[in-house]
C-alpha cells in the first residue's frame, strides 16, 4: 500500500499504526512516522504536528540551498567590490544568514534517529509534483 | 596549575578532537567538537589517508569511527585500519558500504551496513543511524565520521540532493558534538557546486602539490584561519 501511495507521486505523508513500539525499523521501511496503539486523539495530533514540523524544516533546507546556489552564481560573475553594492546579493546574504541561524537553532531535532532519517528522506528525494522546484 | 586551570584544561580536551601528527605543521591540530571538515584537492594527494589517520587517532580517546565508503569495499576499508590500530580497536570501526557490491558476498556483518548505491542518500543516513544505535554508550566520548567521497555522490545524485544530504548530516554532527571529514576532488565539479557545498563546512582544508612535489595544505574557516599554504 505504501508503495502504491508513493507511486502516485502525491507527496503525501504516511504514518503507520502499530501495536508495539517498533521505532527505527518502521522508518527504515519507508514510513514517515508511526503511532502506537491504542490510538488517541492526542497521539494522532502529535504525530501529524511532527510531520508538519519536519516538512517545514525540509522546505527551509530547500530554500537555503536555492539561495546559496544563487549567491554562488553571482559570486562567479562579479568581483567582491561589485557584490557588496549589489542589492540582490545583499538581500540574498541577509536571508541565507537568517535561514542558517534558524536551521542551526533547530538541529537538535536531528539527534532523534527517526527524525534524522525522515528529514533526509524528505530533503534528498525527488521534488514533489506540487512543490515548484527552485522556489 | 591551579584547580581552576586544570578544570579548564580538561574541559578543552573534552570539547575538541585531536588530529593526527601529519597535520602538525598546519593549524589543524585540535578541532572543536561538532565540526565538519571538507578536504578538497586532486586525487592521490592523501585526502583518504588523512581521513583514515584522523579516525584512527580517535582510538586513543575511545572515540569510535564510522566510514562511509563509496568506492572501496568495507573489508578493504577495515583492513586499511589494521595497519594503524590494534585489533581490539577495530571493534570500534564501522563502515557504511555504498559501493553496491558487497552484500551478497559477505552477508550481514555487525560492523558493516550495506547501501545499494551511492545514490541512495537516505540509505546512507539509515546506515549511519544504525551504526550509532549499535555503538550505544560507546559514543559518549565522541564519534569520528569520514565520508569518502563527495565526488562519487555527485556522480550519482544531483547537486541539490547532495547539498541537502550534506546539510542534514553536518547539522547532526554539530548537534551531537561529533567530528566529520569529507573528501572532494574539486576539479571534477563546477566552481558554483563546490562553493555552495563548502558553505556547509566549518573548515575547508585545500590540498595541492607544491613546487618540488611537496604536498601542501591551507585551511579556510575556523577561529584562526590559515590562508597560507604549508607543507604537510
Amino acid at each position: 500500500m505504501l508503495a502504491a501511495l508513493r507511486d502516485r507521486g502525491t507527496g503525501c505523508r504516511a504514518a503507520i499504526l502499530t501495536a508495539d513500539s517498533p521505532e527505527f525499523d518502521v522508518i527504515e521501511t519507508g514510513f514517515d512516522d508511526y503511532v502506537t496503539k491504542p490510538l488517541s486523539q492526542d497521539s494522532l495530533c502529535e504525530t501529524i504536528d511532527d510531520m508538519v514540523a519536519r516538512e517545514e524544516y525540509a522546505s527551509k533546507v530547500e530554500e537555503y540551498h536555492a539561495l546559496l546556489a544563487k549567491q554562488a552564481e553571482l559570486e562567479a560573475d562579479m568581483e567582491q567590490s561589485e557584490l557588496i553594492t549589489n542589492d540582490e546579493y545583499v538581500a540574498l546574504d541577509a536571508r541565507t544568514d537568517e535561514l542558517r541561524t534558524d536551521l542551526e537553532a533547530a538541529n537538535d531535532r536531528l539527534l532523534d534517529d527517526a527524525e534524522f532519517v525522515g528529514t533526509l528522506r524528505e530533503v534528498t528525494g525527488e521534488p514533489n509534483a506540487d512543490t515548484p522546484e527552485g522556489l | 596549575m591551579t584547580e581552576l586551570e586544570l578544570d579548564t584544561a580538561v574541559q578543552t580536551e573534552q570539547n575538541t578532537y585531536e588530529l593526527p601528527d601529519i597535520t602538525a605543521n598546519t593549524h589543524l591540530e585540535r578541532i572543536p567538537a561538532g565540526s565538519n571538515i571538507l578536504l578538497s584537492g586532486p586525487p592521490l594527494l592523501g585526502q583518504d589517508r588523512l581521513v583514515y589517520e584522523t579516525l584512527a587517532r580517535g582510538c586513543r580517546y575511545d572515540q569510535p569511527a564510522i566510514v562511509v565508503s563509496t568506492e572501496r569495499r568495507a573489508n578493504k576499508v577495515r583492513s586499511r585500519f589494521e595497519d594503524v590500530i590494534d585489533a581490539t580497536d577495530l571493534e570500534n570501526v564501522y563502515v557504511v558500504d555504498c559501493t553496491g557490491s558487497g552484500k551478497q558476498q559477505f552477508g550481514d556483518d555487525p560492523y558493516v551496513k550495506y547501501v545499494s548505491s551511492p545514490s541512495d542518500l537516505t540509505g546512507i543516513g539509515i546506515g549511519i543511524a544504525k551504526c550509532i544505535r549499535e555503538l550505544g554508550d560507546e559514543v559518549e566520548s565522541g564519534l569520528r565520521a569520514g565520508l569518502i567521497s563527495l565526488t562519487t555522490l555527485l556522480q550519482y545524485a544531483d547537486e541539490r540532493r547532495v547539498f541537502n544530504f550534506a546539510h542534514v548530516m553536518s547539522q547532526r554532527v554539530a548537534a551531537a558534538d561529533y567530528l566529520s571529514l569529507w573528501t572532494i576532488n574539486a576539479a571534477s565539479h563546477d566552481e558554483r557546486t563546490v562553493n555552495t557545498l563548502k558553505s556547509q563546512f566549518e573548515y575547508v582544508a585545500e590540498l595541492r602539490e607544491g613546487e618540488g612535489g611537496q604536498r601542501e595544505m591551507r585551511v579556510l574557516g575556523g577561529p584562526d584561519e590559515w590562508r597560507e599554504w604549508r607543507p604537510f
